[in-house]
């Protein structure tokens, strides 16, 4: 992909293979969770990245953060490579610009450490603020993130705090060291839907007043519509189109994403609902069709969708799908 | 229409050493032979604890404080326990919250769909063999499955095996708790129309639990909304989606961005539901409500009124309308 931009690229990630090995000795399978994808965030950009369990969207962010380390492919921070491995001292800095919003707000916070450490840690890890300020920054950040009032908050343990609450503690945490990139895990999936907005709001608003970008992952086709300039949409490792929000949600290039609209819950269309007549599921990432993974379910599918991958075609600026259906736009 | 299922001023809630969690408050509410009814709120509104009160589910701490529930002209809340254990499955079964994990792990489909018919009515072998594949036909689970380990079936394939074992003996009332929340759009839409389907043929009614209001909308006959364990409206789908009456109704209609058309900023309910272990002076939702009448919303609780011909609310804005 053409990869020449205006403004500066926060991270770009080239041909990243994800695999994992399981099962015991003889047996062993390879797990193919992310087989070979491009993409690339802007400056105070929101790319929202959206698919079934099981397409490797949280494995996307969890390479990315380092969770787990590449198979192979390259990483590019502020137009800078990073090692595939990475030492101790070469990983704590990175993580001052790369920080991560886990999904579950019940699980992600030590239940034994009040707000206030949980806060604390990463500016003293960091070293982002002298020693007797410290107190007052996470105050500070308490009250950005929504956490009001900052002071009685501060001194308490999470099973006091609402989901809500606590959601609002793991984004605290990851603007603290005031990083550029934010990969944001499907953060208010586990949330009532009556406080997902405000949430999804307080994120945007920080976009604003901090200047990082996100990866926001989602299930939830609206809700990433809502949040994101652009949309990727992966399915089984793959990334099948990508492209500007509106594009993506108003008119839907790849069959994939088409059963993904209108399999979403839509009653502002009117009450009548679409029939999804596509059956079968996600494919078994340790055996994958050497085809296009969406062969087996694609109501378009022609013989040669089950020789190979097909390539990502660009269709229009900024828009790319990977179908045999599309041609290159130039 | 005929009634199947009448609840009038049901209280149920847990009971503990030193304190009572209410759940459920004086909630009345009338559903029809092969009717779709979809209960909505937040977590924490009483839903569950309403689904597994009117089949008498509810297991200790939980407690049934009074009310009346009235199942195709038997009243529930004088049937001994014995007999309850006959009528569940046979006259209504329950679809669980996370069924996936319903299924025994150690034991085939075909055995788990054998115990469920044996227990209640008397079957030959073979008899049993093509009922549970003709159940497997119904929720389009190949029969070649009956011999499979659950841990060998997909998480949709599960759901539809659990739904297939609550139809097993032709239930009148089918019970569904979040039944679809942890499948993915996809499968989920899947199975709804196939709900849906399987009850226009089969004629049995359907409660249907979720905090999705956005699903509910486009695919059950009416629907009730719960707050703080009371139904604060109910109404026909329809009727409910284009005239919401409540403001809480409203704020959840509004509470999730839609797909399509232009982008614009949207605002969450701010607050909380309140805790139910408390008394509530006045209205739940008053600390929350953006149109609250000071003086009148913070001292009485409103009823459940019909405003318009089956359009139920319980809000003061409409006194007297």
């Amino acid at each position: 992909m053409e990869t020449v931009q205006k403004t500066k690229n926060v991270i770009e990630v080239k041909n990243l293979v994800k695999e994992f090995r399981i099962g015991g000795i003889g047996r062993t399978r390879i797990v193919h969770a992310i087989n070979g994808i491009d993409f690339w965030i802007k400056e105070r950009e929101v790319l929202g990245l959206v698919g079934e369990s099981g397409s490797g969207k949280t494995t996307v962010a969890r390479v990315i953060v380092r969770l787990y380390e590449p198979t192979s492919g390259k990483i590019f921070l502020n137009g800078q490579e990073t090692p595939l491995r990475m030492k101790h001292k070469e990983l704590v800095n990175y993580r001052k610009h790369v920080q991560m919003i886990f999904q579950d707000p019940f699980s992600s916070l030590n239940p034994l450490h009040t707000v206030g450490y949980t806060l604390t840690r990463p500016l003293k890890i960091h070293r982002i603020v002298e020693k007797g300020k410290i107190k007052d920054r996470v105050l500070q950040i308490l009250e950005e993130a929504g956490l009001i009032p900052p002071k009685q908050i501060y001194d308490k343990l999470p099973y006091e705090l609402s989901g809500g609450q606590r959601q609002r503690v793991g984004i605290a945490r990851a603007i603290a060291v005031q990083p550029q990139l934010i990969l944001a895990d499907e953060p208010t999936s586990m949330l009532d839907v009556s406080i997902r907005l405000d949430i999804m709001n307080q994120m945007l608003e920080l976009k604003e007043k901090e200047g990082v970008s996100y990866l926001f992952i989602t299930h939830d086709l609206a809700g990433a519509h809502y949040m994101s300039d652009r949309i990727a949409i992966m399915y089984a490792g793959h990334l099948v189109e990508i492209g500007p929000s509106d594009d993506v949600i108003n008119d839907p290039k790849h069959p994939y994403t088409q059963l993904l609209k209108k399999a979403a819950p839509k009653p502002e269309a009117g009450l009548e609902p679409e029939k999804v007549d596509v059956g079968g599921e996600v494919p078994d990432l340790t055996n994958l069709p050497p085809g296009c993974p969406f062969e087996p379910r694609c109501p378009f599918a022609k013989p040669e969708c089950k020789e190979r991958v097909p390539d990502m075609v660009k269709i229009s600026e900024d828009h790319f799908v990977r179908c045999i259906l599309y041609k290159n736009a130039g | 229409m005929d009634a199947l299922l009448k609840v009038k001023d049901l209280n149920a809630g847990y009971e503990f050493t030193n304190f009572k969690t209410w759940a459920v408050r004086n909630v009345s509410f009338e559903l029809n032979k092969g009717e779709f009814l979809g209960i909505a709120g937040e977590s924490g509104c009483g839903k569950s604890t309403l689904a597994f009160g009117v089949i008498r589910l509810l297991m200790p701490p939980g407690k049934i404080f009074s009310g009346s529930i009235e199942f195709n002209g038997i009243d529930l809340m004088k049937v001994d326990d014995e007999s309850l254990r006959k009528m569940r499955w046979k006259e209504f079964s329950m679809v669980f919250q996370a069924s996936m994990n319903v299924l025994n792990p150690v034991l085939k489909v075909r055995t788990q769909i054998y115990n469920s018919i044996k227990y209640h009515v008397n079957m030959t072998e073979s008899e049993l063999d093509k009922r549970a594949k003709e159940l497997l036909n119904l929720v389009n689970v190949s029969s070649k499955y009956l011999d499979a380990y659950p841990h060998q079936l997909s998480g949709g394939m599960k759901q539809r095996v659990v739904i297939a074992m609550a139809l097993a003996l032709n239930p009148k009332l089918v019970i569904m708790d979040e039944p679809t929340t942890a499948l993915d759009v996809v499968v989920q839409r899947r199975i709804l129309q196939e709900v849906d389907e399987l009850r226009k043929q089969l004629g049995f009614a359907i409660i249907f639990i979720t905090h999705d209001l956005s699903l509910l909308v486009e695919i059950s006959d009416s629907l009730a909304i719960m707050y703080a364990g009371q139904i604060i409206e109910k109404a026909p789908s329809e009727k409910l989606y284009a005239k919401p009456l409540h403001p809480y109704t409203y704020g959840l209609m509004h509470a999730f961005p839609p797909l399509v058309g232009k982008r614009q900023k949207l605002h969450g309910i701010a607050g909380r539901p309140p805790d139910l272990s408390s008394d509530i002076k006045g209205c739940p939702f008053y600390p929350r409500c953006e149109k609250r009448i000071n003086g009148v919303c913070d001292v009485e609780n409103p009823k459940l009124v019909e405003i318009e011909s089956e359009h139920f609310v319980a809000c003061h804005l409409y006194d007297g309308k």
